[in-house]
C-alpha cells in the first residue's frame, strides 16, 4: 500500500511510502487502492483532495514540480578517464 | 451395546460373622446367624463376575506387530495397537469378521486436515507441563525476539537538512535499515563503474545515531530510530540524504514486535 504524508513540505512534495501491514503514523493517510497508478506517478508532486482525513482524489502539482526542477542544480557528469585522454590526445 | 453397570450392596447388620453348626466337631455344616440383618447384600454369581472379566476384556487394548485383519477377534470398540508402527485401530464390527478402522494416528489425522495459509493471529497448542494454551504466531515471534524483514520504498522530496528528514514508519521498532537505488556509474567520477547498478548508500543501525555520509566530505548522516519509524537527515545535499527529488528509493528494515 502507498502511504503518503498530508502536509506538504515546503518546495509542495509529499513524503511518501510503498511498505505493507502498517499503519500511518499523525498527519498520513492510505492512499485509497483505486488511486494508488494514478498517484505513484506524479511522487513526490501531487495535489491531495482529502476529506475527514481520507484522500479523495490526487492531481499533479506541475507548478511545484517546476519550480523544483529549476532549483536543482545542472549536474555536469565528471569527465571520464576516456575523455581526459581523449582531451590530451585532441581528440 | 452401552454396558449396564451393576451396584454392589454391601451386606449390613450385626453379628455377621456368627453361624450355626449342625454337624459335628470335626465335620462343619454352617448356616448364617447373625444378630441382626439391616440390607441384605448382593448376591455373589458366575453371572455379574463373567461380565467383569467381558468388561476387562473389552477395555484392553489389543496389540500386534501387524494391522489388524478381518479374522483379528475382538469386540465393537475395542482398540488395536500396531505396535511396529504405532497405528491405532477401533474394532468398528464383530461378527464372523471383524472390522477395525484406523483412528488415531497422527499422520490419518495430518492428512485428514485442509490446507490453510495462517496468520499472525492463528493458534498453535502448546503444553508447559501442567496445563495446556495456545500462543499466536505473533507472539511466538515476540517471544523468541525475532526480527522480521519488512521492505518497502519511496519517492524523494528534494527535501535535506534536518528541517526536511526523510521518515520510514514500520510496524515495530527497526533495528536496522538499508536505503538503496539504482545508481548510473556513467554521470560518476568512477568510469570503471559505468552502467547501472544498485548501491546502498544508508544503513542505518541501532546503537548509533550518525553515520559519515556517502558524499564524502566529512558529512554526516543523522537517523533517529524509534520504536515504529525510522527518520534521518543530512546536510550533505539531497542525494546524499537518499531523497533526490522523483527518484525511487528502496529500503530492507529489520524490525522487531
Amino acid at each position: 500500500m502507498l502511504i503518503i504524508d498530508l502536509n506538504a513540505l515546503p518546495n509542495g512534495a509529499h513524503r511518501n511510502q510503498t511498505c505493507d501491514g502498517i499503519t500511518p503514523p499523525d498527519g498520513w493517510a492510505v492512499v485509497p487502492t483505486e488511486l494508488e497508478a494514478q498517484t505513484v506517478p506524479l511522487l513526490p508532486f501531487v495535489t491531495l483532495t482529502v476529506a475527514n482525513g481520507k484522500i479523495t482524489a490526487v492531481a499533479d502539482n506541475a507548478e511545484a514540480r517546476e519550480a523544483a526542477k529549476k532549483a536543482e542544480p545542472v549536474v555536469v557528469p565528471e569527465p571520464t578517464a576516456e575523455d581526459i585522454i581523449n582531451a590530451i590526445l585532441g581528440v | 451395546m452401552a454396558y449396564t453397570k451393576h451396584t454392589w450392596l454391601a451386606r449390613l447388620g450385626t453379628g455377621l460373622n456368627k453361624f450355626l453348626n449342625s454337624g459335628t466337631s470335626t465335620n462343619l455344616v454352617l448356616t448364617p446367624n447373625p444378630d441382626s440383618i439391616t440390607q441384605q447384600g448382593s448376591p455373589f454369581s458366575a453371572t455379574w463376575m463373567n461380565e467383569m472379566e467381558q468388561g476387562i476384556y473389552n477395555g484392553n487394548t489389543l496389540t500386534g506387530t501387524s494391522a489388524p485383519t478381518t479374522s483379528t477377534a475382538g469386540v465393537v470398540g475395542q482398540l488395536y495397537l500396531n505396535t511396529a508402527n504405532g497405528y491405532l485401530y477401533k474394532c468398528t464390527a464383530a461378527s464372523t469378521t471383524y472390522t477395525w478402522a484406523n483412528v488415531a494416528d497422527l499422520f490419518t489425522m495430518l492428512s485428514a486436515l485442509s490446507s490453510s495459509t495462517p496468520s499472525t493471529t492463528s493458534k498453535l497448542p502448546f503444553y508447559n507441563g501442567s496445563s495446556a494454551y495456545y500462543f499466536t504466531l505473533d507472539t511466538l515471534i515476540t517471544t523468541i525476539g525475532a526480527a522480521k524483514i519488512v521492505t518497502g520504498s519511496y519517492v524523494g522530496t528534494g527535501g535535506v537538512g534536518s528541517s526536511y528528514p526523510n521518515q520510514l514508519s514500520f510496524s515495530g521498532a527497526p533495528q536496522m535499515v538499508m536505503v538503496y537505488t539504482d545508481y548510473y556509474g556513467a554521470s560518476s567520477s568512477t568510469s570503471s563503474l559505468s552502467g547501472k547498478w544498485t548501491v546502498t548508500r544508508i544503513l542505518l543501525a541501532k546503537g548509533v545515531s550518525s553515520i559519515p555520509s556517502e558524499a564524502g566530505n566529512g558529512s554526516t548522516v543523522n537517523y533517529t530510530l524509534s520504536t515504529s519509524s525510522a527518520s534521518w537527515y543530512t546536510n550533505s545535499g539531497s542525494a546524499g540524504q537518499m531523497n533526490t527529488s522523483g527518484t525511487t528509493y528502496y529500503y530492507i528494515a529489520f524490525i522487531v514486535s
